[in-house]
């Protein structure tokens, strides 16, 4: 039985959301679909390949050792935050595929999304995914419910 | 640009106040509830009691417990006690339905009568249950 526990830093998590918004927003405000495809490819790339999380290795290299955000460590696996940011990277991605396809106003709203998601998360701890799998488990839906620990 | 700079503006203001608002609309929901159905009867409490609400899936759990753990060594050094019972929101669905539980984690303070004081959806920090805590004390004095 595998007793390791994982921990993760909070703080790394809080700075990538604040990546994620900050760019995507101002990938908007200057319509500059190239904004959110970047955050797109940062995020998928990142889940796949941590030395390309370029939000996190930004955070660990720079932002920790120059004291701006203090390390929040917490026993959490990385595994659902992951799967997250990969769910954030392929809608970023699709939204960024849109645009640069024209279909502005779709594009925008899928981008928003990710916008309002990381928001929900930073500025209230409210996790979506939390919110649907406990839906989900509550209404039975295969998979979406386990033994508790 | 500026347009567009407006409307973000404006978009980010309706999101957090529609958080804000739904928030405080449903804790007073909860809160406004008459004592006599508040609480399933397997509760049972003498002091200020924080029901905790998990599944084993929830990511957000395990630093809830740890934010909860602070809260609680916090309130031990000034000699205070704060109960604390966990609750699987997926095992214990009646309780969850009547304690208005819509996404894990959640926690719910009672004071030592039972009656619900603060209510929070989502991932809550140490300090926030200290403060809520703290209320319930102000109140008794």
């Amino acid at each position: 039985m595998n007793t390791t526990k994982q921990t993760l830093d909070y703080s790394a998590l809080k700075f990538n959301q604040i990546s994620i918004i900050t760019f995507t927003l101002l990938g908007f405000i200057f319509n500059q679909p190239i904004l959110p495809a970047f955050v797109a490819v940062v995020l998928i790339a990142g889940s796949i390949i941590k030395k390309f999380a370029l939000f996190k290795l930004t955070y660990a290299h720079i932002i920790k050792p120059s004291g701006f955000l203090k390390p929040d460590i917490v026993e959490d696996s990385p595994a659902l935050h992951e799967f997250a940011q990969l769910l954030g990277g392929i809608v970023l991605a699709l939204g960024s595929i849109l645009l640069f396809n024209s279909l502005f106003l779709t594009g925008w709203i899928f981008a928003w999304v990710v916008i309002i998601l990381a928001a929900a998360n930073l500025f209230f701890g409210f996790c979506v995914g939390c919110f649907l799998y406990y839906q989900l488990g509550k209404l039975g839906v295969p998979g979406f419910r386990t033994q508790s620990r | 640009m500026f347009e567009r700079f407006l409307f973000s503006i404006i978009l980010l203001l309706l999101f957090f106040s529609a958080a804000k608002i739904y928030g405080v609309y449903h804790e007073r929901q909860i809160l406004r509830r008459p004592r006599w159905r508040m609480l399933p009867d397997k509760i049972r409490f003498d002091k200020p009691t924080l029901l905790y609400f998990w599944t084993p899936e929830c990511s957000q759990c395990k630093p809830q417990e740890q934010q909860i753990e602070k809260a609680i060594n916090g309130l031990r050094q000034s000699g205070k006690i704060l109960d604390v019972q966990k609750y699987n929101a997926l095992e214990e669905q009646k309780m969850a339905k009547e304690m208005r539980v819509m996404t894990v984690p959640t926690t719910v303070l009672l004071d030592s009568h039972g009656a619900i004081t603060a209510w929070n959806a989502g991932l809550t920090q140490a300090q926030k249950l200290v403060q809520q805590f703290e209320i319930i004390q102000a109140q008794v004095k």
